[in-house]
């Protein structure tokens, strides 16, 4: 049996069209007790969810208890990249207190877990103020911290220390024994024993992002503390499940993360001492949606460690004689191009064709194109894509292993 | 082409409530108009059987039912005499009740994305 206290919200997302009752604690409840293990959710809820949550433990074989709240929190995305439309009743609750002997703990946004434990895994769930595990008077004989970079940044109040230093600050300030660095695209990064071990992620034809994050934390804990494997062990299995989940948008059971093969995201020697690959942005940005899709690649990608050379941001408007050349000099420099291809704008069919003239990769990004109109993107081996998310993992991935 | 993901309905869960039997009628509901054949909502097919929805496909219909799973009744969506998940709706306690009291329900696959599948949830009316 493992317990887990996490939020459970309404999550919805535009762009591809997708809603569901989810949030941390109910999204790792649900990838649980896909794994056949005995799990029990401790959350927040309001009483037109509490049917909802009946039936879906009826269904998925788990046990829950909610604490009434009045309004059960939403998280609406534009994408899967997009940062979230936050609706959350602003009051905090008492707080859920917990005695067990194995817990997965969520920060969550209606109130405070305060846990009593051997084993924890602990994952804050916080992008504004994260807190540590031990704060609310919580504790725990052996204790694993997952986050994100910049949720460590944050939590140990210093965002200038590298990946690793950042990790050693956190097991001074949280006595934690274990600590994974979650790094989207690039892997993880493991703290146990006094070693660092990198934990790859796995390349996926499709990227469902939304929830991610979540899934990984709740097969590390299943695989650590029900399965009984290493850190190591756990956290390569989280990765993988994590890759099986990001590629159908479903929770893997056992045999599907077992016989599920990817190929893992190669990050090449000048990227691991530091090298930051160039990705240049193509697209059209003559109308405001043109220019709000520019505007939201170049944030995605730069958010994913990526330098972007965007023609708009870079070299501006202007005459061909004033521009083109700079552009031009933008595709020479960078390692892979990322174009938006929808409306076919003759300029960005033209920056495809120079960088394949290159050799460099083209990741090619278009929702309403027809594919005799992508046969020469296609036939040259650029990365095809109608999903913007898939389009720009894919994008980071090339860029990193070269 | 229209973006919506409804002719009535704008928000998730919400119920569409017809007014009349036309699209321009705005007048107030009928006396003999009967709540549980009112539920109409599209949403996400939730706990999906991953057996079962592989074997989905656009256009397909699924029976909305009542099953039993250890001593608990659930809402079911189900396909071929198997459960391929349940609704995550808060419409969910109003269609229990309303198939306990004999009203029937279908669901039509209008899209799938991998795991993703939403489906278009509608009444049958007595006569059908």
């Amino acid at each position: 049996m493992i317990t887990i206290v996490g939020g459970v919200y309404y999550e919805s997302c535009i762009q591809p069209r997708w809603t569901e009752y989810m949030g941390s604690g109910g999204r790792a409840v649900s990838t649980i007790a896909r794994m056949n293990a005995d799990a029990n959710l401790f959350t927040y809820l309001d009483l037109k969810t509490e049917g909802i949550i009946e039936n879906k433990a009826a269904l998925e074989n788990f046990k829950y208890s909610g604490k009434r709240i009045t309004q059960l929190g939403k998280f609406e995305y534009m994408h899967g990249l997009s940062s979230p439309t936050i609706e959350i009743e602003q009051r905090t609750y008492e707080p859920i207190e917990i005695d067990t002997d194995k817990i997965l703990c969520f920060g969550m946004l209606e109130g405070e877990a305060i846990i009593k434990s051997d084993y924890a895994v602990y994952d804050p769930q916080n992008h504004k103020s994260p807190k540590h595990f031990h704060e609310n008077g919580s504790n725990t004989t052996h204790l694993a911290l997952i986050l994100n970079t910049h949720e460590a940044k944050i939590l140990s109040g210093d965002s200038h220390l590298e990946e690793k230093a950042l990790i050693q600050k956190l097991v001074e300030q949280s006595s934690a024994e274990i600590v994974v660095l979650k790094q989207g695209p690039r892997g993880s990064l493991l703290f146990h024993n006094s070693e660092f071990t990198r934990i790859p992620s796995y390349i996926t034809e499709k990227v469902w992002k939304i929830g991610s994050g979540d899934v990984f934390t709740a097969h590390f804990a299943h695989s650590w503390l029900v399965c009984g494997r290493s850190p190591s062990d756990s956290a390569y299995v989280a990765s993988k499940a994590t890759a099986c989940y990001c590629n159908k948008g479903m929770l893997p059971d056992q045999s599907e993360i077992e016989k599920s093969s990817f190929p893992t995201a190669r990050v090449s020697n000048r990227v691991q001492e530091g090298y930051q690959p160039k990705v240049y942005l193509a697209g059209p940005f003559f109308t405001l949606s043109q220019l709000w899709m520019i505007e939201q690649a170049r944030n995605n990608l730069s958010s994913l460690d990526l330098e972007v050379f965007s023609p708009l941001h870079d070299v501006g408007r202007g005459p061909a004689e004033e521009v083109v050349h700079h552009d031009l000099e933008g595709i020479r420099q960078c390692d892979v191009v990322f174009a938006i291809g929808d409306g076919l704008d003759p300029g960005t069919i033209y920056e495809i064709g120079y960088a394949k003239a290159l050799n460099k990769p083209v990741i090619f990004y278009a929702e309403n194109v027809t594919a005799e109109d992508m046969k020469m993107m296609s036939g040259s081996s650029c990365f095809i894509s109608t999903d913007y998310v898939s389009a720009i993992y894919r994008t980071v991935w090339e860029a990193i292993s070269i | 082409m229209s973006g919506s993901d409804s002719t009535f309905t704008s928000y998730e869960g919400s119920s569409k409530v017809k007014t009349g039997k036309g699209n321009g009628d705005i007048g107030g509901r009928p006396e003999d108009t009967n709540p549980c054949l009112e539920i109409h909502f599209q949403t996400q097919l939730s706990s999906p059987k991953p057996d079962v929805i592989s074997k989905l496909k656009k256009g397909d219909t699924l029976n909305i039912e009542l099953r039993t799973i250890h001593t608990q009744v659930v809402v079911a969506a189900i396909f071929d005499e198997e459960i391929a998940g349940g609704i995550a709706s808060p419409q969910i306690s109003s269609i229990r009740e309303c198939i306990q009291k004999g009203t029937k329900y279908r669901a039509k696959v209008i899209s799938i994305h991998e795991g993703l599948v939403r489906i278009d949830v509608f009444a049958l009316m007595n006569d059908e």
